[in-house]
């Protein structure tokens, strides 16, 4: 953002706060910090994320101002079924907070919106409906002021953005396919390498939607058209995961002489190639048609012959890795023109379906067990604060309840910021604002001077503060200040505010150890034992004993696929938080090879799980069962015992272990191949050779895994350290 | 120095001695980590953040008895 546009964002959020507050004391409402809280947390860059940060604010209130009356209602005479009550809601809403990162900011403030209104009035419940109407009122009208002051007075527009981001992502995953098809066919450099190409089309996917919620707010054209930005979203993602596998065979196609093999690979490409092309100027430029032709990708007959089973098997992963990029730029491409008003329909045949185990459990509602634990930290945060304050009643007095629980939300909601690195701008920004309140504040006597007080802190407050400062700062402006018509001031009152204030973020350092260690490089740790917890759960029930899954198995799979898929995210987000002033052994750049190699793992696993019909083929099944009963074994074995310690199986003897029984493997495949060759059908040997194709797979990213694991000092991340 | 506790008057506002020793004990005690943690001794610890409310305490108690008087 550059400096004059500062300036005007600043002007534009102070003056604002201070017409806010200027109503607000005119009209003579309730607590008119309500509507400076709705003011500090709207002002974004753009008026269209104004409006539909205000939007979920407001429509959050109303379920949260709901849920504080019936509470009330329900246990007005019984603390405890109240305290119960509030920290199931409280639980409830972090919960769906979590899950969603849509829609989190609604349920952020219904849990919020509830402990604030629950509290209005602790002696008596006489004024509740009015202050959560007041609540109400002033959290529409600090909306308002501020989107018309957004529209009116210097207005940043987010239009057009979407189609910008659009053909900049476009544009990335063009650069994410060049390069692996450049890898693929050994020609030209690698200049940037896959894993900062995938950040970067991450980081655009995220941006994507956040323009697309902001433009949709603000233009008709977008809203009307939002399901098909939604699928061009949906779309981009699973052509950059399909590109992961892809790119994640390379390793063992090297030795395979992919241009006889395959001898319409170049056309494959060149199509692909037409197709990038197509996209980008479709976003780029004006709208331009192009309607993708089929791709056909068979393998020559005779050049298969000579390659031994795994390396057909590696075909034939790679051929289905392809024909899923053509249906999936067709789609982008058919999505693209109907967003431009174009009807470009794909000639593609239907996708091959391959039944396997991830497609029997899709569709299951499985929980995420990092969001359970952060609900139910919330939950139990909000518990404490309530008996600490009905227990011991200190400075703060129903804060401890009401704000402990709403900070604990902000924790849930971003894991890897530290409580404790909140404390200090806590203190600082406090022990300022107190010295307002008790220096500058007394001398004022009009609206004139405090608006002009008002208008001051928070230009300073938003031209030089961003980010968490920002918000920590603002806090201390609003709960500091305590402005209240008629004025009253109390130095005791705000000494215990600020006692109070570090006292409270000082409570949720300590109880932020319900959610485990605070330290990047423990919970890495435990991310990855979880993580080969779940691949030996998943590899178990794969193996070829294992018949028709009962609905309670089905259930527990898809909840360890589901963290299989999403705990590489996780421990990249950790991974970027260690220290490595503390760790100059493990540097970045192996922390980021740990997370590809998991990245690569899940690759291989889920592509190994997606084909589960091999056993169809009696003769070869019954001939092979023992040696596939005995890789399962062992991979089975590595993983169960990387998931209690991550390094505890070296490459050499892994390699020596794994390469026999796949040598093993390879020889009985090809007698059995040799022998019943003419009686295994076309479908079923592609589907046969899938599954091999699989098996090397697991073994590559497994080794790939364990020469990563070698070369981290996972001692030292595991030494005991003050945090 | 009187063994008598007294408040501590900053601009006319009276602070608890306690608070007073409680502030500097975290402070020492957030010092003394940062020490341990590092020249790689706190790896000897079990539990670190036990080991911080520890010498938090031992802290103040010391500055309590020996520099403001609780």
């Amino acid at each position: 953002m550059s400096k004059s546009t500062k300036l005007k964002e600043a002007f534009k959020t102070a003056l604002a706060f201070a017409a806010v507050f200027g109503i607000a004391l005119q009209a003579d409402w309730m607590n008119p910090y309500w509507a400076g809280w709705a003011v500090a947390v709207v002002a974004l860059p753009t008026a269209g994320a104004s409006i539909q940060k205000g939007l979920l604010r407001i429509l959050g209130t109303i379920p949260g101002c709901s849920a504080a009356l019936v509470i009330h209602a329900l246990a007005v005479q019984d603390r405890w079924t109240f305290m119960l009550l509030a920290c199931g809601w409280m639980f409830f809403t972090s919960y769906m907070m979590v899950r969603k990162e849509r829609d989190s900011y609604f349920w952020v403030m219904a849990g919020y919106v509830c402990l604030m209104i629950l509290l209005s009035d602790v002696d008596s419940s006489a004024n509740m409906f009015e202050s959560a109407v007041f609540r109400t009122v002033e959290t529409v009208m600090g909306v308002v002021v501020y989107t018309l002051i957004a529209v009116f007075l210097w207005p940043q527009t987010n239009l057009g953005a979407i189609k910008k981001q659009s053909a900049e992502l476009t544009g990335s995953l063009h650069e994410i396919y060049r390069s692996g098809r450049d890898t693929l066919l050994g020609c030209g450099e690698q200049t940037v390498s896959f894993q900062e190409l995938q950040g970067k089309v991450v980081q655009q996917l995220a941006q994507f939607r956040q323009i697309l919620q902001a433009e949709g707010s603000e233009s008709y054209e977008v809203k009307e058209l939002r399901h098909l930005w939604e699928r061009f979203h949906g779309l981009s993602l699973e052509l950059l995961e399909t590109m992961g596998r892809w790119q994640s065979e390379f390793v063992e196609l090297n030795r395979i002489d992919l241009r006889r093999v395959l001898p319409e690979l170049q056309s494959c490409f060149a199509e692909l190639d037409s197709r990038f092309a197509a996209l980008e100027t479709i976003f780029a430029a004006e709208a331009q048609e192009y309607i993708p032709l089929s791709i056909g990708l068979e393998v020559a007959p005779g050049a298969a012959q000579g390659l031994s089973s795994f390396d057909r098997g590696a075909i034939e992963v790679l051929r289905k890795e392809l024909l899923h990029l053509d249906r999936l730029t067709a789609e982008l491409l058919e999505c693209a023109g109907e967003l431009k008003g174009n009807n470009t329909r794909s000639v593609n045949a239907n996708p091959r379906v391959v039944p396997g185990l991830r497609s029997q459990i899709s569709g299951l509602p499985v929980p995420d067990w990092d969001h359970l634990r952060s609900a139910a930290f919330v939950a139990v945060t909000t518990g404490v604060g309530f008996l600490i304050w009905i227990l011991f009643d200190p400075p703060g007095h129903s804060g401890w309840f009401q704000l402990t629980g709403t900070i604990a939300l902000l924790v849930a909601a971003v894991p890897s910021m530290r409580a404790s690195r909140m404390i200090m701008p806590v203190a600082v920004t406090s022990a300022f604002c107190l010295a307002i309140y008790v220096f500058i504040m007394p001398q004022l006597s009009s609206f004139i001077g405090l608006g002009s007080l008002l208008f001051g802190v928070m230009f300073l407050n938003c031209y030089f503060l961003s980010g968490m400062a920002r918000f920590f700062c603002s806090m201390a402006i609003l709960n500091m200040l305590q402005i209240q018509n008629p004025q009253i001031y109390s130095f005791a009152a705000m000494a215990n505010v600020y006692i109070f204030l570090v006292m409270g973020f000082t409570f949720l350092f300590v109880m932020s150890y319900l959610l485990g260690s605070p330290r990047p490089e423990k919970v890495v740790l435990k991310l990855l034992k979880r993580f080969f917890r779940s691949a030996e759960y998943l590899m178990s029930r794969k193996a070829p004993e294992i018949g028709t899954l009962s609905f309670l198995e089905r259930w527990i799979t898809a909840f360890h696929l589901r963290q299989l898929h999403s705990l590489p995210t996780k421990i990249a987000a950790w991974g970027k938080g260690i220290d490595q002033n503390h760790f100059p052994g493990n540097p970045p750049e192996r922390v980021q090879a740990l997370v590809a190699s998991t990245q690569t793992l899940v690759y291989r696993l889920e592509q190994f799980l997606d084909t589960g019909v091999v056993y169809r083929t009696e003769n070869v099944c019954l001939e092979l069962r023992e040696d596939v009963k005995t890789w399962h074994a062992g991979i089975e074995d590595t993983f169960g015992r990387w998931s209690r310690t991550p390094e505890a199986e070296r490459v050499a003897p892994l390699k020596e272990r794994l390469e026999k029984g796949l040598v093993q493997l390879e020889r009985r495949i090809e007698s059995v191949v040799n022998r019943d060759g003419d009686n295994v059908g076309r479908q079923e040997g592609e589907t046969f050779f899938h599954l091999i194709g699989g098996y090397r797979g697991v073994s590559e990213a497994a080794l790939a895994y364990a020469g990563v694991a070698e070369m981290i000092n996972w001692d030292h991340w595991r030494e005991e350290r003050f945090s | 120095m009187t063994t008598i506790p007294s408040e501590f008057a900053v601009g006319g506002v009276y602070l608890p001695p306690l608070l007073v020793a409680g502030c500097l004990g975290v402070l020492l005690a957030y010092w003394t980590a940062g020490l341990l943690n590092r020249y790689r001794l706190s790896r000897y610890f079990f539990y670190p953040p036990l080991v911080f409310v520890a010498l938090s305490i031992i802290y103040s108690v010391l500055i309590g008895t020996y520099v403001v008087r609780i």
